[in-house]
């Protein structure tokens, strides 16, 4: 064996293009549309029903949540354990998830017991009861995982962040207390999915290896759905102070949170500005981490990103310091802003950066699972998975000019929120 | 079902290689057989201290991440009491990168004071952010010394206290180095699509230069077996009250582990497990409810308990606690419900092998073990428990005497 050198580093290749794959989109007799991603290496499905049902459109704490979290408690067939034991039998992946904008009920079988959880997945759909008891038990429970959590910094400071930037009133601002859960009844949950879970106000995405006959099978689940309206309400103008605290005077640490509100992701400067925060705080050689981290040791960790609601984006710089260094570490949050805004960014960091959103890209990209995520988010946006292209180009094409024109227009000082925990 | 070819290279390297044809990616992973159970009992955290200083750089790669980042890859380590593990993920072309960057800080770690002193600092505030300054953070660190007397799995990979991390040396960190970082006391995986031949070819190029270090083994002190139950109790300023009881079991590759597991998940693995449903949803005893085992290489612990409601005594839930698993001791389970569990073992198995890197990390996890062949073999080690073993062990597991209970009191 003739060995390498290890004086001899390796040349790197940069990747230049993401391999995107599409999906092709299918209406069922009913007219819901369900998108496909085909993938044959393992025998499992992935299917994801997605509402327009997030937390924006409840009108009394907790309804959206607890709507897409009972719907498994109990049907008009099935009592809540036998639904469980249903899932559990047959080995099916069972979540759902939510957010200002969305609920997401996902499941995810091998190939083989596709027909049960299709049943099951009818069954939740069409006829899911909201008892009384069940509401009980999940409202306890619920009740207290939120008075858990919230006895941490890092909890505390992202609702206070969300308060501060958007508003308490505002539909992305809002958190509610613990004690809404007292009032919730089974008529909120009964009102809020008769007016959001129909065919017109939901999509479905399908991966995995789909094998012929399946998309007929998937499409008569989804159309027991009733018709119905898309949900639409206009949200309001946000409105942000510029500083918040907590104090919790025996913390060992504070948790700190940094942004501000910006646009949505079809904003020309969205994907610019996620490369200029991600040279801010994006990855671990990011110019944060080095400082606060790497450089000083004020923190485990800290990160910068960019992110979007349907109709609003944000920037949150994010970090739990510790206590005698809360002051000196915003003081170098803002220095590095300061610096992004007045030197060219050089572009051996530039490249890197670039490298690093791509590899990124190109992992989340890699398996079924991945690729459904982000079809989601895509057709959210209104637009499909040749989005993933555009972004990469525009990536590839950032210069050190566009990074100081986006820092300085939407990085100023007096722009930017800071929320204290700790 | 993984796929693999293994290779031992002259210096006691074990290589493994996985080719994956569907991916245009490629991961490395390597495990070095030394956690926080090989500490001195004076520098407890030093094995996961010592992983943050795989990051500063060596001989011929002034810094570890950069090459990394250029190569559109990613890459993150962590360490428990057993091992510690390096992992990289990059686009397939550059596969040569992550290889010659792990090569490099095998044999020529840069150590230096500065960087020793930036981690002690990062890792006290990992400390204080994950352990100290979070609800119930600490309740590994009272409940491993709890339970383990003699054996070295009583405290925890972050240590016994910010201090021992505060007071390690620059010596200590050399001698370290040269004791457990060698390639015979290290497994390498690759995975990504290459032929076999090519994958062992591209390690034995970088690594195959390495010199092979033989350090002695250390014995660990076993922990004898628990003669009569015990309880500890602590008050805290937290919102709910928690409960554990706490059984001491066999290691990872003895039959206890499988019947263990199978127990656990039948107690608590899904919401129609006893557990949630008898707890949760019928009694209201518990707010949340789990059961699971901790799964290290040796002698582990069986654990079962969670948060109590408002307003339940404790005592109250730990008796119901310990009524289901009586249960597990005199009423045979019947085939339907141990079907169910090894059906969804078996989702879960399927699950867990979707992308390379969990593929690269459960090859270089069971040669650790000492048995490759588990990788593909864990399926029917699960299909193959029935309800006597079940009963008699946790007739064994659940005596009396092998009892520790922990209650995590709101003040």
């Amino acid at each position: 064996m003739k060995y390498k050198p290890l004086d001899c580093p390796p040349s790197v290749n940069i990747p230049s293009s993401v391999d995107v794959i599409g999906f092709t989109t299918h209406h069922t007799p009913a007219g819901a549309t369900v998108h496909c991603i085909k993938s044959s290496e393992l025998d499992l499905v992935r299917i994801s029903v997605v509402f327009r049902a997030g937390s924006r459109y409840q009108h009394h704490p907790f309804t959206a949540s607890a709507t897409v979290g009972m719907l498994a408690e109990g049907t008009a067939s099935h009592t809540s354990e036998e639904l469980s034991e249903m899932l559990d039998y047959y080995g099916i992946y069972y979540n759902t998830s939510i957010d200002r904008d969305y609920s997401i009920i996902t499941l995810c079988c091998l190939n083989k017991f596709l027909d049960k959880t299709l049943d099951f997945l009818t069954e939740i759909l069409s006829e899911p009861l909201f008892s009384e008891k069940e509401l009980a038990v999940y409202a306890s429970k619920r009740k207290q995982n939120l008075t858990v959590e919230r006895t941490r910094v890092d909890v505390m400071a992202t609702e206070l962040f969300w308060k501060s930037i958007y508003g308490e009133n505002h539909p992305y601002g809002k958190s509610s207390p613990e004690t809404a859960y007292d009032t919730l009844t089974t008529d909120h949950l009964k009102r809020f999915f008769a007016d959001h879970y129909n065919i017109e106000n939901s999509f479905t995405v399908v991966s995995g290896n789909i094998e012929p006959g399946f998309v007929d099978r998937i499409s008569a689940a989804i159309d027991t759905l009733p018709h119905g309206q898309k949900a639409d309400c206009p949200i309001d103008k946000p409105c942000s102070v510029s500083y918040a605290k907590i104090d919790k005077p025996d913390a060992l640490q504070s948790s700190l949170r940094m942004g501000r509100v910006l646009f949505d992701a079809n904003h020309p400067d969205y994907v610019t500005m996620q490369v200029a925060v991600a040279l801010l705080g994006g990855y671990f050689g990011s110019r944060l981490v080095r400082n606060l981290r790497e450089d000083k040791g004020y923190t485990y960790g800290i990160v910068a990103r960019t992110g979007c609601f349907e109709e609003s984006g944000y920037l949150v710089i994010a970090t739990q310091v510790s206590s005698q260094h809360t002051r000196a570490s915003i003081d170098e949050i803002f220095s590095e802003i300061e610096q992004l805004r007045t030197y060219p960014v050089p572009d051996s960091e530039l490249d890197m950066v670039k490298s690093v959103m791509i590899g990124e890209m190109m992992r989340v990209l890699d398996g079924p699972f991945g690729i459904c995520d982000v079809s989601i988010e895509n057709i959210q946006n209104n637009t499909d998975n040749l989005r993933i292209e555009q972004i990469v180009n525009t990536i590839k094409q950032t210069t050190p000019d566009d990074i100081m024109r986006v820092a300085r227009q939407y990085l100023n000082r007096d722009d930017i929120t800071v929320v204290i925990a700790g | 079902m993984i796929d693999y070819r293994r290779k031992v290279l002259s210096n006691g390297l074990t290589v493994l290689a996985h080719r994956d044809k569907a991916t245009r990616m490629a991961a490395t992973n390597i495990i070095y057989k030394v956690g926080s159970r090989d500490e001195e009992p004076d520098r407890t955290g030093f094995a996961h201290l010592f992983e943050h200083l795989m990051f500063a750089g060596s001989r011929n790669a002034p810094s570890f991440d950069d090459p990394i980042q250029m190569a559109a890859g990613e890459n993150n380590a962590f360490t428990n009491n057993d091992y510690t593990d390096f992992y990289i993920t990059l686009p397939q072309d550059n596969i040569d990168i992550a290889l010659w960057l792990e090569a490099d800080r095998m044999c020529g770690l840069n150590i230096n004071e500065d960087s020793l002193e930036v981690q002690k600092k990062v890792v006290v505030e990992e400390f204080n952010e994950r352990y100290l300054n979070r609800p119930y953070g600490n309740l590994w660190l009272r409940l491993r010394p709890f339970v383990y007397k003699v054996h070295p799995y009583g405290h925890s990979t972050i240590g016994l206290s910010p201090d021992h991390v505060k007071n390690a040396t620059l010596e200590e960190v050399h001698a370290f180095y040269d004791r457990y970082y060698a390639p015979d006391n290290a497994i390498i995986s690759i995975a990504g699509n290459y032929d076999y031949e090519q994958m062992f070819d591209m390690v034995e190029s970088r690594f195959g230069q390495i010199t092979k270090k033989s350090g002695e083994k250390r014995i660990l002190p076993q922990e004898p077996p628990q003669t009569a139950p015990q309880t500890l109790t602590i008050e805290a300023d937290v919102p709910a009250s928690m409960v554990y009881v706490i059984f001491h079991m066999g290691g990872r590759t003895s039959d206890d582990f499988v019947v263990c597991d199978t127990i656990s998940d039948l107690l608590s693995c899904g919401n129609s497990s006893r557990l949630y449903q008898s707890m949760v949803k019928h009694k209201g005893l518990f707010t949340s409810v789990d059961a699971y085992i901790t799964g290290d290489i040796d002698p582990g612990l069986f654990i079962a308990g969670g948060y109590v409601s408002p307003d339940v005594d404790p005592q109250k839930a730990r008796r119901a606690l310990m009524d289901e698993l009586e249960k597990m001791c005199t009423q045979r389970v019947d085939a339907y419900e141990l079907t169910k569990v090894q059906n969804k073992f078996e989702s879960n198995i399927l699950f867990g092998e979707v992308n390379i890197m969990d593929k690269a990390m459960n090859l270089c996890f069971y040669e650790m073990l000492g048995d490759i062949s588990l990788v593909n073999g864990e399926l029917d080690r699960y299909r193959a428990v029935t309800p006597d073993d079940i009963i008699e062990t946790s007739r064994r597991i659940f005596a009396e005497n092998n009892t520790s209970t922990f209650y995590y009191l709101k003040k």
